[in-house]
């Protein structure tokens, strides 16, 4: 087999490929040095599919879905590499990577056909404006409606999330909404101009446990009815298991591992990945629960080699001293760990 | 809303009539009154006491004998029909007469000293916080230092000093020339004015100005940092329209009880730099009338004061909850 990315390994047999990204580097420049928050990241989206993107605080998955937005202030993030190609229903592949972060190509897609939902529903909404208003707001920059129109768009989307009265809820303010209300208004907003990738940005964090299943089924009713692909960064891996359907593990700005999310429930292979389901409590569990050691490094206390290396269990010599390369570890995964080295050839370096 | 604004009205004329009552009595609470100081300046001038007897008759034609809270009683029958009381510092001239214009010209002032300090403050405050730690921030930020370190008269001194000494021009001051000191309002007396306004609303306007640009700045940066404007920004909205609907919105309203609170004080600001500006405002007679416990004149640019903070109060707080709708009217 040639070496080749992650990212083309024919994942995109199955289902059309809507989003690539390939070797994607986000650097933050910052008066203490540079921050590598995202280096070399790939992965594809499938429309109508969901990717998880799991790890802990500090990992990069939100700057991995801010890189794709191109919200990051070029003054202080930069892409030094790779590229996200997204492809529209009709002509060639965009590659995001290289658009003015405020012109108006990237505006047109952002909000239109990729749309996003954060990690804080009480402080997503604006305070000033109701929340039908902030909801036209996008349907009117988007399409060509009077606003009659859109503010039936904007109590159709309200009834469609579950928000009892909508006819009356769209005129209040956030304020009035309590967090589950306020996320559902917030998913609302994400949706009224029918994205096609949706990003979810620890979309639940922030919730009571019975507000996250109800968000979580919302979110997969919604995709169920309309090929809609979904990335959800969060970092519970109970989450992942309800929803996704491929999962990337990140660590300190890396893929360590990519596979179907049935694999990395059952056969995980990257010692991370298997540190995050040994801390996970689960019903019926028999053996302790075996958090991971110590914490992730400060982003200027990179260790050289793999930067798993002083947490990891099974760490070798090797690790202290070269950085791991994505191995093949399975029809549609990779694995970045010393571990499977004889087992597999090397498919991609990253550079 | 109607409401909100009766009760606010109700509570401001109680609040008014007690900040009356209070600035009444501290004058009069020092030893001495208007007339021993009055009897001291008379002897000091002719050079012989004044036999008791006089100064007796004096207190009972002004009705100073009387206890405080009559006095204080009577003064405020006469404000329905416009009198404030007398000075007798000024001669026993009325109260209103004296302050008539200048009150005009103080309000004036401490408005078009807000208008300007606010129309470039808010401005400059949100270039500052869109190009955070450029060059220009950084300008900004030092002068605002300096423009919020420097006392305003200071700057009325300097500015007199350069333009007498160095500039070699014959500025002296005021807000008319000599020949328009008194005369009544004409085009020609309005043109004088209008070429006297721009040297004291500058220096009146450059404190506050500071001031309200800090405030602006910070609040900006503050709001450009909350997760909705990160997710106004992943609607596709233009970074124009983010900024001013959704940022500046909601970071200007510190602002607005700030100008409550900022009115009066621009106002009693404006009391040492018209000493040195020779400006006709309400400051020079204020610190006359407060020097020689002159009661009534004292306790009406008082109530002046306090009328400008309740009104301002009243007005921002209006302002206030038809711009923020998260509070509450009842």
């Amino acid at each position: 087999m040639e070496a080749v990315s992650p990212a083309t390994v024919d994942w995109d047999e199955m289902t059309d490929t809507i989003l690539e990204v390939e070797n994607l580097k986000t650097y933050f420049f910052i008066e203490q040095g540079i921050v590598r928050a995202v280096d070399g990241v790939s992965f594809t989206l499938q429309a109508g599919k969901t990717l998880g993107i799991v790890g802990e605080s500090g990992c990069g998955k939100s700057v991995t879905s801010r890189t794709i937005m191109r919200l990051l202030s070029p003054s202080l993030a930069r892409i030094v590499d790779g590229s996200i190609l997204y492809y529209p229903v009709k002509g060639e592949p965009i590659d995001l990577a290289q658009l003015d972060p405020f012109g108006e190509q990237i505006r047109d897609i952002r909000g239109n056909e990729i749309a996003m939902i954060f990690q804080e529903p009480m402080t997503s909404l604006n305070p000033v404006y109701s929340v039908g208003h902030q909801i036209m707001e996008a349907i009117l920059l988007h399409q060509e409606v009077t606003k009659e129109e859109a503010r039936k768009q904007a109590v159709e989307m309200l009834r469609l999330v579950g928000i009892p009265l909508p006819e009356q809820r769209v005129d209040q303010y956030p304020h009035q909404f309590s967090g589950g209300m306020r996320q559902r208004a917030m998913i609302a907003m994400a949706l009224s101009c029918n994205p096609r990738i949706l990003i979810a940005d620890e979309p639940t964090t922030a919730l009571d446990v019975t507000i996250e299943a109800q968000i979580l089924d919302l979110i997969q009713q919604i995709q169920a009815d309309s090929e809609m692909a979904l990335i959800m960064i969060t970092h519970d891996l109970n989450v992942i298991g309800e929803v996704a359907d491929h999962v990337i593990v990140m660590y300190l700005g890396q893929v360590v591992e990519s596979a179907p999310v049935d694999e990395i429930f059952d056969a995980p292979k990257h010692p991370y990945t298997q540190g995050l389901l040994n801390s996970l409590p689960m019903i019926g569990r028999e053996e302790r629960l075996e958090p991971i050691t110590g914490s992730v490094p400060g982003p200027h206390e990179r260790p050289q080699g793999c930067a798993f290396a002083p947490r990891c269990p099974h760490v070798m010599n090797r690790c202290r001293l070269e950085e791991p390369p994505s191995l093949i570890a399975g029809e549609f995964s990779t694995v970045a760990c010393w571990l499977y080295d004889e087992q597999t050839e090397v498919v991609y370096a990253p550079g | 809303m109607t409401t909100f604004i009766i009760r606010r009205l109700l509570s401001a004329v109680v609040t008014f009539f007690l900040i009356t009552l209070i600035s009444f009595v501290v004058i009069q609470l020092p030893p001495g009154d208007v007339v021993s100081n009055w009897v001291r300046q008379q002897e000091a001038s002719t050079g012989q006491p004044l036999p008791p007897e006089t100064i007796e008759n004096l207190r009972r034609t002004y009705g100073f004998d009387e206890p405080i809270i009559v006095q204080y009683f009577k003064w405020i029958d006469g404000f329905p029909s416009g009198d404030f009381g007398f000075s007798i510092e000024y001669s026993n001239a009325p109260v209103s007469e004296i302050l008539a214009q200048r009150t005009g010209l103080t309000i004036f002032l401490g408005v078009a000293t807000l208008f300007i300090s606010w129309g470039l403050a808010i401005p400059f405050g949100i270039y500052a916080a869109t190009h955070k730690n450029s060059h220009w921030d950084y300008l900004l930020s030092t002068l605002s230092f300096i423009g919020i370190s420097t006392p305003n008269f200071l700057v009325a001194v300097i500015y007199l000093f350069i333009a007498v000494f160095v500039l070699k021009t014959d500025y002296s001051g005021g807000l008319f020339s000599q020949e328009f000191k008194n005369a009544p309002w004409t085009w020609e007396r309005l043109l004088d004015f209008a070429k006297h306004l721009p040297i004291p609303l500058a220096i009146l306007g450059l404190g506050g100005m500071a001031g309200t640009f800090r405030i602006m700045r910070a609040n900006l940066l503050d709001i450009l940092d909350q997760q909705f404007i990160e997710a106004a920004r992943a609607k596709g909205l233009k970074e124009r329209i983010v900024i001013y609907k959704h940022a500046t919105r909601i970071a200007i309203n510190p602002l607005i009880s700030r100008v409550g609170m900022q009115l009066p004080f621009l106002i009693s600001g404006t009391i040492i730099i018209s000493i040195v500006l020779d400006l006709p405002t309400l400051g020079p007679p204020f610190i006359r009338a407060l020097n020689r416990q002159d009661m009534f004149l004292a306790g009406t640019v008082l109530m002046i004061l306090a009328f400008t903070l309740l009104v301002g109060n009243l007005l921002a707080d209006i302002v206030l909850a038809w711009s923020d709708p998260r509070i509450q009217y009842d």
